[in-house]
């Protein structure tokens, strides 16, 4: 059945050429408001390129959003694109969207323009806020889409104002009862909830297509409460209208409203019998009384009209509440057979198709490589099990990864599996990865049928040696007791301790810093840093000496020249200043074996110096002598010393 | 007092040695799991220790193998590397790699500085780093106290202690960086969305490929790959390691 159902729905579809329409959710949207332009390209084989028109009028603020469906049918692949975009308009007035342009199996082709109409404010203010109910209300989105205001019986009523001008003008509408007025206990007879089944004699896995619908006469307002427990099945839900479409339909020769609220497609996991049990609606039922309302399709159309117009005609509306429930259904399923039952089947059951891919035919012993399997089709994809892999035992194989996509549809539910198969060479050498089987039982056919994927040659070299490790498996675990003592590895930085260790020695640096002896004047100037080299601090010296001899200035001379010679000798020799003395460096001149003519230089120069301080009397041509003196001196010292 | 001490005493040493019992048995019931192929059951008894607070290397390695037997390659990554953190053990390393090498679509690093410094900071554990950065700092103090108070006079010894220093403290501070803040993180679901910041052509990442945290936002969390591309995924199907 349901293959048939896909037959004639793809079928068409195939033998149509390509379709590329464009959609807006709107004719008419306010200048704030957000809407959809919905971009359809069907019956490609291939799409490669879309492109939007210019949209110079409107800002898109979301989108596309894609939805890509396969179909296949027959081993020919078709595929409908989807773009939706959430725009907004720029301006009021009416909006022109021109054509969109798309490449699709090497034609270029262009949609439809659009026109909408832009007012100003918002359309989507001008509803009335309804309170929540707190439950499924099937009508609620429906009605809060619509563009009619506030009431949510506004757009019903116009279309069944337009039914009732039909049914006026040709009298030719089924009547609905005999009676004169609608009284309470005819409601049951004129809105009712039923579930359906397409099938009811299944094999386990086999799809059924459960409809819950309800039947209408009346104007009402009604919420699902309750659906069947799917208890012994997998389900899923079709994509349906949203709101739902009513639809007429004859049953037992009435015409009634029939809303879908949902369908589901359920696929049994047990044998035997297995019951969908009721479903629950609860609601409430508008019914006009009084004036002339003579008969129950009067008294429907006319509770539609406004409530205003009623009480003119002196009518009155009566809400009724109701509860509606389902009858029960029993599912009669059947085990699969088990005669030409094969080897490889797993529990797959509906139309599929498979499709294998192999990454890499030639691997080195270092790689991995993956073989993918798709498998397509309708039916109970989600329960089936991945196909077993006899890959060769030099290929060391991991668990397969499991992706499904399901695809659902107003009107199937198809979709794919894609298993990935990773495995690792052990050594080198050429290996064929055997076909893989993959079986499912047709419930249309009543046979069971194995597709098989190709056998995949692999050539696997040795390693290139790009990865320093050449293991092909990990090594075995540690069988100790271990270290079962709760541990906690903390970031010591992140603890307030180590960051107090961490300042512990700042603290003390700064303390030594501030507390540390300050040296007196005299020490600056006699104490010579502890980088500067005796030779340096002589000349420093004698340089300011050499400053006095161009003034004039006797002692100022005297006094550094004699500063510069005892400086040197007390960093060279290590001796502090405050002990050095003519009799302290004559001995140490002994110790150093200093010559004889350094020494009484030294003691000339040097008591020269302290009797000119104290007796000026020595001209410029001396302290020139005194100077150069003094400058050899050193020097001769730096070489002795 | 002593009463009250003695009770104490009663009640909770014995309860101390029930729980570590209990434990070595999880451990050994374990390894027996591992041991009959049941590698699913050992991986949920290594797990359970782990989250009750054992992080002892020979049990993160040893969840890695489970993991790794059922193939659940992001989770073995992320034991392995745990275990790595806690001790450096060449039999890990070797597992980490083989573990590596399954992944599909295996991302390798770009050459970039970062993807050059990590090996070397990751040579030590951030905790080394920083008692590094602490006693080359209390050295260095030290030698700065000496030489104010002229005991020390060795220039070399300074420079030495300085480097040192700078080495040390420029080792935690990146190891701290890639820890806390952008830190390492693995791929646990068999495929997940890869929205690319920039173009690319990769729409997926798979199990076992392991990123590196950049932010979190309302898209997901914003990755970057070893080979420096960026991108968001589903919070879900990552885990941090």
């Amino acid at each position: 059945m349901m293959l048939v159902l896909l037959t004639l729905l793809i079928k068409p579809a195939i033998a149509q050429e390509l379709i590329f329409s464009a959609q807006a959710a709107a004719q008419q949207v306010g200048l704030q408001d957000p809407f959809e332009v919905q971009y359809r390209i069907e019956n490609a084989r291939e799409v490669s390129s879309f492109q939007l028109p210019p949209l110079q009028q409107v800002q898109v603020l979301d989108g596309p959003s894609r939805n890509i469906q396969y179909r296949e049918i027959n081993g020919q692949r078709t595929v409908t694109v989807i773009l939706t975009y959430v725009m907004k308009a720029r301006s009021k007035g009416t909006l022109q969207l021109d054509g969109a342009t798309a490449i699709a199996d090497g034609h270029t082709i262009h949609s439809n323009a659009l026109r909408i109409r832009v007012v100003e404010g918002s359309m989507l203010k001008q509803k009335a806020p309804k309170p929540s109910r707190g439950t499924y209300d099937p009508f609620e989105e429906w009605l809060a889409d619509d563009l009619f205001g506030g009431d949510p019986f506004e757009m019903m009523r116009k279309q069944q104002q337009q039914l009732l001008q039909q049914w006026q003008g040709t009298r030719a509408a089924p009547k609905a009862a005999t009676s004169p007025a609608l009284k309470r206990e005819d409601i049951n007879k004129n809105i009712f909830f039923l579930v359906e089944t397409d099938k009811r004699n299944v094999y386990r896995g086999e799809q059924i297509n459960v409809s819950y619908k309800l039947y209408t006469r009346l104007p009402m307002e009604i919420n699902i409460t309750k659906t069947p427990d799917l208890q012994g099945f997998w389900s899923q839900d079709f994509k349906l209208p949203n709101p739902p479409q009513p639809v007429k339909e004859i049953y037992k020769g009435q015409e009634y409203q029939v809303f879908e609220i949902k369908r589901t497609a359920i696929f049994p996991t047990q044998t035997g019998t297995l019951k969908l049990d009721q479903a629950k609606a609860e609601g409430v039922v508008r019914l006009v009384h009084g004036g002339n309302a003579g008969n129950l399709f009067d008294s429907f159309f006319g509770s539609l009209l406004d409530e205003e117009a009623l009480q003119a005609f002196g009518q009155q509306i009566e809400e009724i509440p109701i509860q509606l429930q389902s009858s029960p259904i029993d599912i009669h399923v059947n085990e699969l057979p088990t005669a030409n039952k094969p080897s490889s089947f797993q529990g797959a059951v509906g139309q599929f198709s498979l499709e294998t891919n192999i990454s890499k035919t030639e691997i080195n012993e270092n790689e991995a490589a993956t073989l993918t399997l798709t498998i397509r089709g309708s039916g109970n994809l989600k329960l089936a099990e991945p196909p077993r892999v006899l890959f060769p035992a030099s290929l060391n194989a991991f668990e397969p990864s499991v992706y499904d996509s399901l695809l659902h549809t107003e009107q199937f539910i198809a979709g794919f599996k894609e298993i990935n198969y990773t495995f690792t060479p052990n050594k080198t050498g050429t290996y064929t990865i055997p076909p893989v089987q993959f079986s499912y039982f047709d419930p249309v056919l009543k046979t069971y049928k194995t597709l098989s994927s190709p056998a995949y040659p692999l050539q696997v070299t040795a390693g290139n040696g790009t990865r320093n490790n050449n293991r092909q498996d990990i090594h075995d675990i540690t069988t100790g007791t271990g270290n079962l003592q709760r541990e906690q590895t903390r970031l010591w930085l992140n603890t307030p301790w180590y960051w107090a260790v961490y300042s512990l020695p700042l603290l003390a640096l700064l303390v030594v810093f501030a507390f540390r002896p300050k040296p007196s004047p005299e020490k600056t100037i006699t104490t010579p840093l502890v980088n500067d080299s005796p030779n340096n601090i002589a000349m420093t010296r004698l340089a300011l000496a050499e400053e006095h001899l161009r003034s004039a200035n006797h002692a100022g001379f005297y006094q550094e020249t004699a500063k510069a010679i005892w400086l040197y000798l007390s960093n060279k020799l290590n001796i502090p200043l405050s002990k050095l003395s003519h009799d302290e460096a004559e001995r140490k001149f002994n110790e150093l074996n200093i010559p004889s003519n350094i020494k009484d230089d030294f003691f000339r120069i040097t008591q020269t110096c302290e009797a000119a301080l104290y007796s000026p009397v020595n001209g410029s041509s001396h302290m020139h002598q005194i100077y150069s003196d003094s400058i050899r001196l050193i020097g001769q010292l730096e070489h002795s010393i | 007092m002593i009463k009250k001490i003695v009770w104490v005493s009663v009640i909770t040493i014995p309860m101390a040695f029930h729980s570590m019992a209990s434990n070595h048995i999880m451990l050994n019931k374990a390894n027996q799991s591992y041991h009959n192929q049941a590698y699913q059951q050992a991986a949920t008894w290594y797990q359970q220790l782990i989250d009750d607070g054992y992080r002892d290397a020979d049990i993160l390695y040893n969840a890695g193998n489970a993991y790794y037997r059922c193939g659940k390659k992001g989770l073995a990554i992320k034991c392995y590397q745990e275990s790595l953190m806690e001790k450096r053990d060449q039999r890990t390393i070797d597992n980490l790699l083989v573990t590596r090498k399954a992944v599909y679509e295996p991302i390798y690093a770009s050459a970039s500085i970062h993807n050059s410094i990590l090996p070397v900071v990751n040579l030590f554990h951030i905790n080394v780093w920083s008692i590094a950065s602490l006693l080359s700092f209390i050295a260095l103090v030290v030698w700065i106290i000496g030489t104010w108070q002229k005991r020390i006079n060795r220039k070399v010894m300074g420079i030495v202690l300085g480097t040192m220093y700078l080495i040390a403290t420029a080792g935690m501070i990146i190891a701290y960086y890639f820890r806390a803040v952008s830190y390492p993180m693995v791929v646990t679901a068999e495929k997940v969305r890869f929205k690319a910041k920039n173009a690319s052509s990769r729409e997926y990442l798979y199990d076992g490929t392991e990123v590196r945290f950049i932010n979190k936002s309302q898209e997901g969390t914003l990755i970057e790959l070893a080979n420096g591309e960026q991108g968001w995924v589903n919070s879900e199907a990552l885990v941090r390691w």
